[in-house]
């Protein structure tokens, strides 16, 4: 399966249209211009690709560490061909928007 | 020219027969058909349409303002930012807030509902895009434009089906005189050609199933018409107070002296047989630009290729005008594009005016029985013109007709 950093640069750069070379592991979405609807839309996408759920939490991070996260959810997920709720209780990196 | 006209600075096109204002026009100088198998409507009984097939909003727009944006704004942006530039306006420095956006559209982006239907059908509604009604509504086309151009006065979409773009211009011109605004970016987009427009309009017998010719198939005042085909386009106009115009040296490409509008009240689909709210609405735009019928040179018809509109259209042109001046239909070549195609229309019309040349109606070998008109065919005709009409008329019985002068 895709890393899930190579696949959510790829969505960035496809569908959200940000260009390859400002996404690094260090950028904020927010540093990117990901806004609230988009971040919803990103979630959606992930979601559909990696068969995980994913909270629609708040606060911001970088790209590399939403990719570390949705490894991890990935890597624990009991059955992999079916959707897992998300492990943990660290906030997913993609905030939704505000509710 | 009088105090209540509008100047028409900047033209900006999309359609089937190409990409801007000139690609469209060339397009329509061809007088054939642009209908062909389209993908999208693989497996439908009407599977082919008249496309913009080369245009790709995300490539020309750049996808990081197009992603949440389904086709019809993506058409509605480019044609808007050609007819600005066109106009030699700079967006940067206008006043925004005395600059109007009014646009018309009829069915939007159909496609988006046919994918969220589908995930909704699933019970996967998590799966449905938070920017569905965002691609989607109406009102959208007009607000995404007037972002873009950061044109910040009045913003209007117009409802009134394929007459739609002709509502937005009139409507538009109406803004201007009243001194709501400088400026107003007026038009109309619409990407017509979804499945289940496809689908719904030919359950309702309205489009061609000439499969075997979809380049023949949309035939205005043809004898052998059999119905329209389903378009994509987008069509802009720049309008100006002609003073403020003047100020600031544009160069004017002609004048919406006159609008008109009218209701059938008969039927939802069906045109009045007489044609009476058709020929209200005909007579509105020249009471309204207080012109003679003898001072109409040229008309651009609504010419859908249906066999009730065309015969009604024939005969409400044959008692207003005895001699009808030079007729023509651009559907012949590009289809109907529904709430784009008064936009359309009128742009050529503008265009016909400062060439002098009418455009041929593409598909035309016999004319329909009863048809006492004069409809220019297969190549332009070099025609002298002071002043033409655009006529649309809308399901709901909605009439909208323009008059332009030469500038």
């Amino acid at each position: 399966m895709e890393p899930a950093y190579d696949l959510m640069a790829r969505l960035l750069t496809e569908h959200f249209g940000i260009p390859e070379e400002e996404i690094t592991p260090d950028a904020t979405f927010e540093q990117l211009e990901v806004d609230s609807l988009a971040r919803v839309e990103l979630i959606t996408m992930l979601e559909d690709r990696l068969h995980v759920t994913l909270p629609e939490e708040h606060g911001d991070a970088t790209v590399g560490e939403a990719a570390a996260y949705l490894d991890g959810l990935v890597a624990g997920r009991p059955d992999r061909g079916r959707a897992a709720a998300p492990v943990g209780d660290q906030p997913v990196a993609m905030a939704g928007p505000a509710r | 020219m009088s105090a209540s006209d509008a100047a028409v600075t900047g033209i900006g096109m999309v359609t089937p027969a190409g990409l801007g204002r000139e690609a469209t026009w060339d397009g329509l100088c061809e007088g054939v058909g642009f209908g062909a198998r389209d993908p999208w409507l693989a497996g439908l009984p009407v599977d082919f349409s008249c496309g913009a097939h080369d245009f790709d909003g995300g490539a020309l727009l750049g996808k990081r303002i197009t992603w949440r944006n389904d086709r019809f704004i993506h058409l509605a942006m480019v044609a808007a930012r050609e007819a600005v530039a066109d106009a030699a306006l700079d967006t940067d420095t206008w006043d925004g807030p005395r600059v109007a956006v009014v646009l018309g559209c009829a069915s939007n982006g159909g496609d988006r509902w046919d994918v969220e239907y589908r995930n909704l059908a699933e019970g996967r509604v998590e799966a449905i895009s938070p920017t569905a009604l965002l691609r989607s509504l109406p009102n959208m086309v007009a607000g995404e434009v007037s972002t873009d151009l950061q044109a910040l006065g009045p913003c209007l979409t117009t409802s009134t089906a394929c007459a739609a773009g002709t509502t937005a211009i009139g409507t538009a011109r109406d803004l201007l005189r009243i001194g709501a605004c400088d400026i107003a970016i007026a038009g109309g987009a619409d990407c017509a050609r979804s499945t289940m427009g496809s689908a719904a309009f030919y359950r309702m017998g309205a489009l061609s199933e000439n499969r075997q010719d979809p380049a023949g198939a949309s035939r205005p005042f043809d004898a052998d018409r059999d119905g329209f085909v389903l378009s994509e386009a987008a069509a802009v106009l720049v309008l100006e107070r002609p003073e403020y115009a003047r100020a600031r040296g544009a160069r004017i490409r002609g004048y919406v002296s006159g609008y008109g509008a009218s209701s059938d009240g008969f039927h939802p689909t069906r045109p009045d047989p007489e044609g009476a709210g058709a020929r209200r609405a005909v007579l509105a735009a020249l009471a309204d630009a207080r012109a003679d019928v003898s001072e109409v040179h040229h008309v651009n018809a609504h010419g859908t290729s249906t066999p009730l509109n065309d015969r009604v259209e024939a005969a409400m042109l044959s008692k207003v005008f005895r001699t009808p001046p030079p007729v023509t239909s651009v559907k012949g070549a590009i289809g109907h594009s529904l709430g784009a195609a008064g936009a359309v229309d009128a742009a050529c019309t503008v265009m016909s005016l400062e060439r002098q040349l009418v455009l041929p109606t593409a598909n035309l070998d016999r004319l329909g029985d009863g048809m006492d008109l004069d409809v220019v065919t297969k190549t332009p005709r070099p025609h002298r013109m002071e002043a033409a009409i655009s006529d649309s008329f809308g399901f709901g019985g909605q009439n909208a007709v323009l008059f332009f002068r030469a500038a």
